[in-house]
């Protein structure tokens, strides 16, 4: 690698750096986290105290006339607050900034195959944040059509009024673009940059979870601009792809057409999310265990399955739209097959933790809390699966609990404890394991105790998206535990204030990091902090698996990196 | 001319090297993508279509049947001019190579212009995009093959660029990259020329 000066702008900015673009993702993606993360909380305010001012530390009095939130800014908050959390904050952290950080490093490779695409990802990511940010701004306000924005709430005809659809729909669809060509770019470093030695089988299993969610993002992403691109016609231009209805002469369009779009779409969306996640905790896992990954190969390759799987199950989203009952029947099934692969590697964790020298640092915290909310979320699953509870669950509190648990607080959690985890070598500098600790258990109390009781309320048939519950008087009885869970969600809001505090302490003055902290084996430890351009000083050739730890083989310590060859057995 | 012919005295490449595999690949995955996004829109017609119960051809016609053949022989030629422009690189015969790559660049455009005057002419007669499903359904098609010509187009004109930047040495994988993605835009049009007016 030669090393040409390079100026501020083509070395921060328009950097072609995976190091450097992976970090522009993750200040991205935790800008958004934490205004989401805000909106979030204006909703459960919404709900716990509904027909009172928003209060001033909620910029209650800024952001609404009186402080007072109206149904249309409550829509709008919904819609904002999902768009945001999937497509701004977890998509950019997890797959944005640890794709491109961990990816290179932990197969040894120079940089991304395509460094120059990876720069336009990243620029195209940010404009489509800009576009969305700037919806906020349009007379009508943004988008308020749900995250989903199904028609006919989405379309001109019989929806909501104002360009906010349309900034939405061309907001997504430039993020779409962009993760896009991360794919591009994650699936062809991972096939041709491993560096010799490291064969698919001895990738950790980060680099699996990375490697699928491409392979997803580059089928499936296309999908989805397909319908935006119809809806986006629908609303610009007068088409009618999604309206229904229509006279003798002229055929109406067919709004269940965007669901099923949204929804082949949508479900492999929900495993491009999680995959990641997975991936990193079942390394995190094994290093904080000091063994290797128990079952690696069957973890990777249920995986896999997994992959396939989410293909072809999106209608068990629509069970309610009248489908037919052989179709739900079928989709049902095949459902519940995901839960056969989950449970193999869900098996294969607890395997990894069975009898292990457990080291409960911040990130092992964090990964166990995956276990726990994945867990949970995946038996719940089962209910929403199933044909005949899902149609008394449908729309409720409960698939809001549940898909919080599975895709919102097992990916952040697992988001989490990836940037404890990788914060060493992002940055040189070690965070404060003690308030990593206080976040952990700050943040994962309420947590549970936010969506769980979510749960609780669907059951008793809190539907979602309710602007005033006390308009209901069947919903009366829940307001004691709608309050409850917002108190929670503030404390949980709360909580992520010793995170902002820990990361930018450590960041200015932490102390400054050793090479290899957690002791890992894996290739990124390798290298010292803060690595240049190009990563390795030579290209490091592979001997081991992923998760030699506590090798027999290996008598001063109870690791050994990938690179080293192990002392011959004798 | 001669001068320049005479800088690009390249051997003749044995195989694909390693890096152009590479450069394969990202391609055939994006590819892939594209496919994706033109099966949903195909399936969303297909959809549509058996929904709507009727169906007919834009323009009802045999006129803007025989306008859309004419389109669909441009297009076929362009990828023949290309054929021919790729071959000349193999003897780095640049000025030939221009030449035939050039005849790719006005052919594309001339696709896209007489694809605006068959927009042209099934709007005077009052197909519109607003009018039927049928219309929504064709002019979202061809508007979007449309788009994916502009994007091939700039990257033939990125390759003239480029070649005139190398000071006149062509860059043979970067050729082949290009031609496989106008050749796939050919046979994008051909399966939505099928569907949309034969099927």
């Amino acid at each position: 690698m030669t090393h040409k000066e390079q100026s501020f702008i083509s070395k921060y900015i328009f950097s072609t750096d995976h190091k450097v673009i992976g970090k522009q993702f993750l200040w991205m993606g935790l800008f958004f986290l934490l205004l989401g993360g805000f909106q979030a909380l204006l909703i459960r305010w919404q709900l716990g105290h509904p027909e009172q001012q928003v209060p001033i530390w909620l910029f209650g009095s800024y952001l609404f006339e009186d402080g007072m939130m109206t149904s249309d800014h409550y829509n709008q908050l919904i819609t904002m607050h999902g768009t945001i959390m999937i497509f701004w904050a977890i998509t950019p952290l997890l797959i944005g900034a640890f794709g491109n950080f961990v990816i290179p490093l932990q197969i040894g490779a120079p940089d991304m195959v395509f460094p120059k695409l990876n720069m336009f990802s990243f620029w195209t990511f940010f404009l489509s944040g800009v576009v969305l940010v700037a919806s906020y701004f349009l007379p009508g306000g943004t988008a308020a059509a749900g995250w989903t924005s199904y028609p006919p709430l989405s379309t001109p005809v019989g929806g909501i009024p104002g360009l906010g659809q349309v900034f939405w729909t061309l907001s997504i669809t430039l993020m779409g673009a962009a993760t896009m060509m991360g794919a591009i770019n994650y699936i062809t470093t991972i096939i041709r940059s491993r560096a010799p030695g490291m064969g698919y089988f001895k990738m950790p299993l980060t680099i699996w979870g990375l490697f699928l969610t491409s392979i997803l993002n580059a089928i499936f992403v296309p999908v989805i601009a397909a319908g935006l691109i119809l809806l986006l016609l629908d609303n610009v231009l007068g088409t009618n792809f999604f309206i229904a209805g229509g006279t003798a002469s002229i055929a109406g369009g067919d709004p269940l057409l965007y669901q099923h779009v949204f929804w082949i779409f949508g479900h492999p969306e929900v495993y491009i999310l999680i995959l990641p996640a997975w991936g990193i905790v079942s390394d995190l896992l094994s290093v904080f265990s000091r063994k290797p990954a128990f079952g690696y190969k069957v973890t990777a390759i249920c995986m896999c399955v997994i992959v396939a799987l989410s293909t072809v199950v999106w209608g068990h989203h629509m069970y309610t739209t009248g489908m037919s009952p052989l179709l739900g029947k079928a989709f049902m099934f095949l459902t519940l097959l995901i839960s056969i692969p989950s449970s193999i590697f869900f098996l294969n964790w607890l395997g990894t933790l069975w009898r292990g020298n457990l080291k409960f640092e911040p990130p092992m915290l964090f990964a166990i809390a995956v276990l726990w909310v994945f867990g949970l979320g995946g038996l719940t699953g089962l209910y929403n699966a199933t044909v005949t509870s899902d149609i008394y669950l449908h729309d409720t509190m409960f698939v809001v609990g549940h898909f919080h648990y599975t895709m919102a607080a097992s990916v952040l959690l697992g988001g989490l404890a990836a940037i404890y985890f990788w914060f060493p070598k992002m940055f040189g500098k070690s965070m404060n394991p003690l308030l990593g600790k206080l976040h952990f258990w700050a943040s994962f109390i309420p947590l549970n105790l936010v969506f769980f009781n979510m749960m609780v309320m669907g059951y008793a048939g809190h539907h979602r998206r309710i602007f005033n519950p006390m308009e209901y008087e069947f919903l009366k009885p829940l307001a004691g535990l709608n309050e409850f869970v917002t108190t929670m969600a503030i404390i949980l809001g709360a909580a992520q204030f010793i995170f902002v505090f820990n990361f930018i302490y450590s960041m200015a003055k932490g102390k400054k990091a050793e090479v290899n902290p957690w002791k890992a084996a894996t290739l990124e430890w390798t290298v010292e902090a803060p690595i240049p351009h190009g990563n390795f000083a030579a290209v490091p050739t592979v001997y081991n698996g992923p998760h030699e730890y506590s090798h027999p083989g290996v008598s001063d310590r109870d690791w050994i990196a990938q690179s080293e060859p192990l002392p011959a057995e004798g | 001319m001669n001068t320049r012919t005479l800088a690009v005295q390249q051997p003749i490449e044995p195989s694909k090297t390693k890096d152009e595999f590479t450069s394969y690949l990202g391609l055939l995955i994006g590819l892939a993508s594209i496919t994706m996004l033109f099966v949903t829109l195909l399936i969303s017609y297909s959809i549509l279509r058996i929904q709507a119960g009727y169906w007919f051809v834009p323009g009802g016609g045999s006129s803007s049947m025989s306008l859309a053949i004419v389109n669909t022989m441009i297009l076929l030629a362009s990828s023949g001019t290309w054929v021919i422009a790729a071959r000349k690189t193999r003897h780095g015969r640049i000025g030939a190579f221009r030449r035939w790559t050039w005849a790719t660049v006005v052919l594309g455009v001339l696709f896209l212009i007489s694809q605006l005057v068959l927009w042209q002419f099934l709007t005077t007669k009052g197909f519109t995009a607003q009018s039927s499903i049928v219309g929504s359904v064709f002019y979202m098609l061809t508007g979007m093959h449309g788009l994916h010509i502009l994007a091939g187009l700039a990257a033939l004109v990125w390759i003239l660029v480029k070649v005139t930047q190398d000071n006149f040495v062509i860059n043979r994988d970067r050729v082949r990259l290009v031609g496989v993605f106008w050749h796939f835009l050919d046979v994008l049009w051909i399966c939505l020329f099928t569907a949309i007016f034969i099927l």
